[in-house]
């Protein structure tokens, strides 16, 4: 813990983009990477943050093109066309994590963004305008889920010149033929624009490697996602919400297996232990749902939760939600790939996911994170408690913020996941 | 308000139980009235009740204001109304849909999907989205939508289109006569009356504008309003009543709604009519929640260097993201320019006036 705090307020004390850089390129050598990487309790965690820092470094060493991409995008099509993800809202969940969004989001006020926005995309944009990230070659966008990354990404494009070289990629409403043509085509179109900047042609062969990698990922996740149908005694400090980076933005790498397979490993003996304790009579605790995201700053939520018996047995970021990919059609299986979202279309996609989740982890309660600012999940929070509501599960709509701690009030939120768990433990 | 002119001689607008055909709602200028019309409905655009009762408990506090209030407005006429269309313009919009289709069990909504680029691919497959719109409506009739009856219909809209556009031109540039109130007040009722009649409604008025038509005189500095969908009256007194001379603007209930002809003529068959009505809507002048925010700020530019522009009063409804996002950008781009920007958030039902009219003041006394 000494590494990581002393590692958190360097950052803190030396904000700006060299450091980083430097910090990152110290801590991604081998000898110093694993030494790191031996100060995390459990092999999911340390792979997850041996992955994380040399993804990091790869993007700002600049050695190749970089593109910024927001979450949701197909990052397949990046690690095909050679480019290096960058990730600027997942940044903002780091910023929050590393006590750094205090002043991304000053910086972001101070640039006129409204304080109703979205804090992971305040606090990218702060982040942006103090020029804590790598130069971006290429920045690619989506509508998919929400607006608020096509809007802001563009402004990004303009601070650091190269707005010719803006990108979105427009979801449709509905998942239909007509959608996949449509969205497969730009996809298809886009990576010609890319390959045409980068100079190398799109290679059939590495997009079909690349998609071989991202079904070999959706393998081990599913097989992870069945684990925990039944699993509820997880490793030191394990949530199924910090996996974000290396669900999107790894997706179609080695690394990405690898790291997946490593948590399969792991909890499957934890799983077998949990058997075994099953077996000696302990009872198991009260499962929930967790739905949206949840504050990457320190907090107190899990623990409560975990006395209150009652475990997080499933998180709706997790779902593999997608079809297997046909790596002979790379562009068409990407675009099934986004329009099969659940966070696409009608709310009603979203609350068909959550029913399956429902029924397959046999979940006795339901937890909505509002994250302030989030218009396309908190818009759905009526719809999504009454679908819990007629099913008999209780649910609770948890307000806060998942960057900004001082938009959260920790008394509350305390206070209301107490009811809550008392609900589903009635004495 | 000008006393001179009293718009119920021009619009004795009949009462809406009065005007005889089936309504349609509709919320956002991406909407294509002319598909509701060619099957012989009126389309009605939902401005929201300005008293929200049960419409708060549907929508998180900080939600879109103008989404509450039509879905108030919705859940109020849902009787009135032989269907809703929506578009898939923003999240706000798409979660308003949401709840319509699932707490307005009885009545018939569509959702039409409005891409965010303007290419090619893109006007295609819009064009398709109309086709599935029509569907809709030829659904609720019960029967076939011909091509002259969306020929028709189109060309009502553009002859609509042109005396709203021409209406503006005077009104912009040209004298007195119409305050900013009764300006916004028409645009509002452009939205909700009967084609035909505004259409008469407003070549009267031109014919009498136009005696009086000539640039304004110096009464102010030369402001320019960008915005959401602002229909807020008390902003509109506000402004009628200071120093300063409006010479455009750029809005969800104006130029938005009236610029850019859909042009039907010697297109005959179903396709072709609506991949002109496609083309009209992707490129008339944008939302801010289309891709190509770069084009959006040229316009701003270019009407700022065309109506000699000294300061922007841009005012958003609170919690319209696309708007939100894009204000630092454009803050930026016209400080670039020496254009003093005065940024206004604005609730639906709530108005702060006294705090309003201070700021004003104090920036038209900085330009």
């Amino acid at each position: 813990m000494a590494v990581k705090e002393t590692i958190k307020k360097n950052i803190q004390r030396n904000l700006n983009r060299a450091y980083i850089r430097k910090l990152l390129g110290i801590l991604a050598r081998k000898p110093v990477l694993f030494a790191y990487g031996s100060t995390f309790s459990s092999q999911s965690d340390k792979y997850l943050n041996i992955f994380t820092i040399e993804s990091l470094r790869d993007s700002y060493d600049e050695k190749g093109p970089v593109a910024f991409g927001s979450l949701f995008l197909p990052y397949e099509m990046f690690h095909a066309l050679g480019v290096a993800p960058f990730l600027p809202e997942v940044m903002a969940g780091f910023t929050a994590g590393l006590g750094l969004a205090d002043q991304t989001l000053k910086k972001a006020s101070s640039s006129w963004y409204s304080q109703d926005l979205c804090t992971f995309h305040r606090s990218a944009s702060g982040a942006v305008e103090m020029d804590l990230f790598p130069d971006p070659s290429f920045i690619v966008t989506t509508n998919l889920a929400c607006d608020a990354a096509q809007k802001s990404f563009y402004h990004y494009a303009v601070t650091y010149g190269i707005e010719d070289k803006y990108h979105l990629l427009d979801v449709p409403y509905d998942n239909n033929p007509e959608s996949v043509k449509y969205l497969s085509g730009q996809l298809e179109k886009l990576a010609k624009i890319i390959s045409g900047e980068t100079g190398s042609p799109v290679d059939r062969d590495r997009f079909a490697r690349t998609l071989e990698l991202s079904n070999e990922f959706r393998d081990w996740a599913l097989k992870i996602n069945d684990i925990r149908k039944e699993l509820t005694r997880y490793p030191e400090n394990f949530n199924g919400l910090n996996f974000i980076l290396p669900f999107h933005s790894l997706i179609g790498t080695k690394k990405a297996v690898k790291l997946y397979q490593s948590i399969y490993m792991e909890l499957e003996s934890f799983l077998k232990a949990q058997r075994a304790a099953e077996n000696s009579g302990n009872s198991s605790p009260k499962k929930i749902l967790w739905m949206h995201l949840k504050p990457y700053y320190k907090n107190e939520i899990f623990d409560i939760i975990d006395k209150g018996n009652c475990r997080v047995v499933f998180e709706e970021i997790n779902n593999v939600y997608w079809p297997r990919l046909d790596p002979e059609k790379p562009f068409e299986s990407l675009a099934r790939k986004m329009l099969s979202h659940p966070l696409t279309g009608r709310a009603s996609n979203r609350t068909s996911a959550l029913g399956k989740m429902i029924r397959d982890y046999n979940i006795d309660g339901g937890i909505l994170f509002t994250h302030w600012g989030c218009r396309q999940s908190n818009g759905s929070a009526r719809i999504i408690k009454d679908y819990f509501r007629e099913r008999g599960i209780p649910v609770l709509v948890l307000d806060g913020d998942c960057v900004d701690r001082t938009n959260s009030s920790e008394g509350q939120i305390k206070t209301r996941l107490q009811g809550f768990i008392e609900i589903l433990n009635p004495r | 308000m000008n006393r001179d002119i009293d718009l119920k001689d021009f619009f004795p607008l009949p009462p809406e139980k009065d005007r005889g055909k089936d309504k349609i709602g509709w919320f956002c200028t991406y909407t294509p009235e002319e598909l509701i019309m060619a099957g012989g409905y009126s389309p009605v655009r939902l401005m929201g009740e300005k008293a929200l009762r049960t419409a708060e408990s549907y929508f998180p506090i900080n939600f879109c204001p103008y989404l509450k209030s039509g879905w108030q407005s919705l859940m109020d006429s849902a009787g009135s109304l032989s269907g809703a269309v929506f578009t898939n313009s923003c999240d706000g919009m798409r979660r308003l849909f949401d709840i319509a289709e699932h707490y307005l069990k009885g009545l018939p909504v569509f959702m039409l999907d409005v891409p965010r680029r303007t290419d090619r691919e893109s006007i295609d497959f819009f064009s398709l989205k109309l086709e599935e719109m029509l569907a809709f409506i030829e659904g609720l009739r019960g029967s076939t939508i011909s091509p002259p009856e969306i020929a028709d219909s189109a060309a009502l809209c553009d002859r609509k289109r042109q005396a709203l556009a021409h209406l503006s031109d005077l009104f912009f540039k040209g004298g007195r006569d119409l305050d900013i109130s009764q300006y916004y007040r028409i645009m509002e009722l452009a939205a909700t009356a009967d084609a035909a009649d505004l259409i008469s409604g407003i070549l009267s008025l031109n014919s009498c504008l136009k005696q009086a038509a000539g640039e304004k005189s110096a009464r102010g500095p030369r402001i320019m309003v960008i915005g959401n969908f602002i229909t807020e009256e008390k902003l509109w007194d506000l402004l009628s009543e200071m120093d300063l001379e409006l010479v455009c603007d750029d809005l969800c209930i104006s130029n938005r709604y009236y610029e850019k002809q859909v042009g039907t003529a010697a297109k005959t068959n179903r396709k072709d009519l609506l991949s002109a009505i496609a083309l009209r809507y992707l490129t008339k002048p944008a939302c801010m929640r289309m891709a190509d925010t770069g084009a959006k700020i040229e316009d701003f530019k270019q009407k700022i260097r065309d109506r000699g522009v000294q300061g922007v009063v841009f005012i958003s409804l609170k919690f319209c993201d696309t708007v939100l996002y894009s204000f630092p950008l454009i803050r930026k781009e016209l400080a670039a320019l020496k254009i003093p920007v005065l940024y206004l958030e604005i609730e639906y039902n709530n108005f702060s006036e006294g705090q309003v009219k201070t700021r004003l003041q104090a920036f038209l006394e900085m330009i």
